[in-house]
């Protein structure tokens, strides 16, 4: 078994998120992006990503997160399943290690964090809420 | 892959083919029972069957085929009469064979098929008909028609060394090599020949030896254009026996003869006049086969798909410098760009026609389809296929079958009338079936037409009525495409007695889906009493489309041009309220209207002088779409929104335009309903 995770820390708003490095694909500066009429409200639309269609997922919605006033201005791509996701950031930090016995377990602020979030990470002054890639658009379970 | 599965694959592949021409000899026959060649080539199809099945270990399938054959031969020596019984019988067998490859296919071993009772049948005929004549002692006979053709021990060989190889070997075994002549024999039914030859080329290579010359030539060993035996003139380190030794052990290797070269031109005499009877047989066995011998690569799908998204990603790539270039007006890459347009316009065309196949491959299975249909239904059908060279898109192809299937059973059970019945109207017994393929500018038409009872107008109407999909005053005002295109309505048909055959209405809602899912359209036209004729019209190709873009609240939006009717531009007034829906009425026509900014949930722009309507053919009659301002046509490629958005209700995908925005292609059936 793993010791330690390396996670690439981002925010959205004033939070604190991280995912694992390996699932993120790349930041790029937002582009514009299309609004799909009639898909499911946690996508916020679609970009064009050298010549692919990406699909853009409202993160901040899905999490209930406050995004301030500024819009995000980047974009996480994720590799999920084997196609790219989009996610909406307000800045991408740095990459770091951390101790497997160093995450906490989640504490439940909200039902829908419970089955996305891997662990709580104490970090500094700040609480980074890593979370499961794999789980995010987990749309099947109750949420809070 | 593993080499297994490759092989797998082929056999699948290569046994598909051998079905099809088994199919097709056996309808050969019976129309024609006295004609020996497609006895014959029933006979060759199966011997071929047999030795790759044995080859790659499937038990029932080699033994099926081995009784089959055995029993053609029966028929080929003429000692049995080829009567319709016996014609069923062998299409029985064949049904097996397919049976078991489809098996094969899909689970990788042959399941839970049962050929014993089919293999006994076999047996039985072969036993009552030759009096006493063992199935042993036929298989001997067959053995004893290609005789050993040496004995061992004194070897023949057709190889004749040219003076540039003997020139080679001479300088070669002056700096120590040695060269050798080498006779390969592979095993009887040896079915990857190919394959097997290459193994024993790579043997001699991986221990430092070179092969100077073959007989046959390289291509013809590629092409297994030889029987079993492979000459070859080796230069090599090796000695002798280990050379001897490395080939035997490659498995399926009968037997191997490694001599030196200069003990060869013993033999000379004898071999020349070998190689005359040898090159008699080989012209004539080219001869035969020389049809189905083709130069061709297989090429997997997927890698024809990755290479279709490249070019598309050209494409795009290319109007992009086009239109950045416009702003800039440099004259200076006028003419390189003109040029690489005109490269990635020709690009375009052979990537598409590399994944273009003959349609042929679709129709090649109605004959027998319909064959066993008119059978079973009791009806005289001549079938009358037209056009299956025509060309259309791999993906539009694998498709096209089952709609096809259903047509046809339609035309069959609904359209063509029994014997008696027609012979009462006036017509000749014999229904005529046509299925035609052809091009039309961007289309592919395909047509299924007979000259059956014709669709009832007022039948389908009644019954359209009755089902509450349409009230009389529409009805009026329809033509008759338009209430035939009722018939595609799930659940619905108006022949009372549902056969077996085609089914209680299931299949042709199903032709229906499946032709619009691939960006087509069907049209019949119909007379009564004189026959029906059911259009199928597609585009050449699905990955690239021409498109209608329009803009609504600033997005642009793009309409497939196959589904659209017409365009107008109307004044806001023009839209009357009837029975709570918003209609236009456009040449006494009622068009039912939706606002495209109502359904997308944009904001309602209420002081407009003119709106656009976009009028679109669906199965429910035509509907128009109001959309802010029409941009024009263009040509996109079309790309998958990916997996979260392949459900939502109004697109079916999308496209990057030239300045790298995003047009949503809109799916006019799902919108409209």
């Amino acid at each position: 078994m793993e010791k330690s995770v390396e996670l690439l820390e981002f925010k959205i708003g004033n939070q604190s998120l991280a995912f694992d490095v390996d699932a993120v694909e790349m930041v790029i500066e937002a582009p514009e992006t299309t609004v799909v009429p009639g898909a499911p409200d946690f996508v916020k639309g679609v970009i064009n990503l050298r010549g692919r269609i990406v699909t853009v997922i409202d993160l901040a919605s899905i999490l209930a997160l406050d995004i301030g006033e500024r819009p995000p201005d980047q974009i996480l791509v994720l590799k999920v399943d084997g196609e790219e996701l989009g996610i909406p950031v307000h800045g991408v930090d740095e990459v770091f290690t951390v101790d497997i016995s160093e995450i906490g377990t989640p504490v439940s602020r909200s039902e829908r964090y419970l089955n996305k979030v891997k662990g709580i990470i104490k970090r500094k002054d700040r609480l980074i809420l890593y979370l499961d890639v794999n789980k995010i658009l987990n749309m099947d379970e109750k949420e809070g | 892959m593993s080499e297994m599965d490759a092989y797998l694959s082929v056999f699948i592949e290569e046994s598909r083919e051998h079905l099809q021409e088994l199919n097709d000899a056996l309808l050969n026959l019976e129309r024609n029972p006295e004609d020996i060649e497609s006895i014959n080539e029933i006979f060759r199809a199966l011997h071929t069957l047999k030795g790759m099945a044995g080859t790659m270990g499937f038990e029932r399938l080699t033994k099926l085929c081995h009784r089959m054959e055995a029993f053609l031969d029966i028929l080929r020596k003429g000692e049995i009469k080829v009567t319709p019984e016996i014609v069923d019988r062998i299409f029985y067998g064949v049904d097996f064979i397919s049976q078991l490859i489809e098996s094969i296919a899909s689970s990788g071993s042959e399941g839970e098929i049962d050929v014993e009772d089919v293999v006994k049948t076999f047996e039985d005929l072969s036993k009552e008909e030759t009096t006493g004549e063992s199935i042993a002692e036929e298989e001997q006979q067959a053995e004893a028609e290609t005789p050993n053709e040496e004995e061992p021990g004194e070897e023949v060989a057709v190889l004749r060394p040219t003076p540039e190889v003997l020139d080679v070997a001479k300088k070669a075994t002056d700096q120590g090599f040695n060269v050798f002549y080498v006779k390969v024999e592979l095993a009887a039914d040896t079915a990857l020949k190919f394959p097997r030859m290459y193994m024993v080329f790579k043997s001699i290579e991986n221990n430092g030896g070179e092969i100077i010359q073959t007989e046959p030539d390289v291509q013809a060993i590629e092409e297994e254009k030889f029987d079993r035996t492979v000459e070859l003139i080796v230069v090599t380190k090796q000695n002798k026996e280990s050379l001897q030794e490395s080939i035997s052990n490659i498995s399926e290797i009968e037997r191997v003869v490694v001599k030196d070269l200069k003990d060869l031109s013993l033999s000379e005499k004898t071999a020349k006049k070998h190689e005359k009877s040898k090159k008699a047989k080989t012209d004539t066995e080219t001869k035969e086969r020389a049809p189905t011998l083709s130069r061709t690569v297989r090429v997997d799908i997927e890698k024809l798909d990755t290479l279709m998204n490249l070019m598309g990603e050209l494409v795009i790539a290319r109007s992009r410098i086009v239109e950045t270039l416009k702003r800039y007006k440099v004259k200076e890459v006028d003419e390189s760009l003109a040029q690489l347009s005109r490269t990635t316009l020709d690009l375009q065309n052979v990537v598409m026609k590399i994944r273009m196949i003959p349609v042929a491959f679709v129709f090649n299975r109605f004959p027998r389809m319909v064959r066993d249909l008119s059978k079973e239904l009791g009806k005289r059908v001549n079938l009358i296929i037209s056009g299956q060279e025509t060309e259309l898109d791999r993906t539009v192809v694998d498709q096209i079958g089952e709609p096809l299937v259903h047509l046809i059973r339609n035309a069959i059970d609904h359209g063509i009338e029994t014997p008696e019945e027609r012979i009462a109207r006036g017509k000749p017994a014999e229904g005529r079936l046509e299925l035609t393929a052809r091009q039309e500018g961007n289309s592919v038409i395909i047509e299924v037409v007979d000259d059956g009872r014709g669709f009832d107008r007022n039948a389908i109407q009644r019954k359209a009525i009755e089902r509450g999909l349409l009230d009389e005053q529409t009805a009026s005002m329809m033509n008759d495409d338009e209430i035939f295109q009722f018939v595609f309505h799930p659940g619905f048909s108006t022949k009372e007695d549902a056969t077996e055959i085609s089914g209680r209405g299931v299949g042709m809602d199903v032709v229906k889906t499946t032709i619009e899912s691939l960006n087509g359209r069907v049209a019949i036209h119909s007379e009564p009493g004189k026959g029906t004729r059911v259009s199928v019209i597609l585009p050449l190709t699905l990955a690239i489309i021409q498109v209608l873009l329009v803009r609504v609240a600033g997005n642009i939006y793009a309409f497939p041009i196959v589904s659209i009717d017409s365009v107008m531009k109307i004044s806001p007034q023009d839209i009357q309220e009837i029975q709570d829906r918003e209609v236009v009425v456009s040449r006494g026509e009622i068009i039912p209207v939706h606002f495209l900014r109502r359904i997308f949930k944009f904001q309602e722009d209420g002081n407009r002088e003119a709106v656009n309507v976009v009028v679109v053919k669906t199965r429910e009659g035509k509907r128009g779409f109001v959309v802010d301002d029409l941009i024009g046509q263009e040509d996109i490629v079309i790309k998958s929104l990916g997996k979260l958005l392949s459900n939502i209700p109004y697109f079916g995908g999308g496209a990057i335009l030239g300045d790298g925005s995003i047009a949503l292609i809109v799916d006019v059936a799902r919108l409209a309903s």
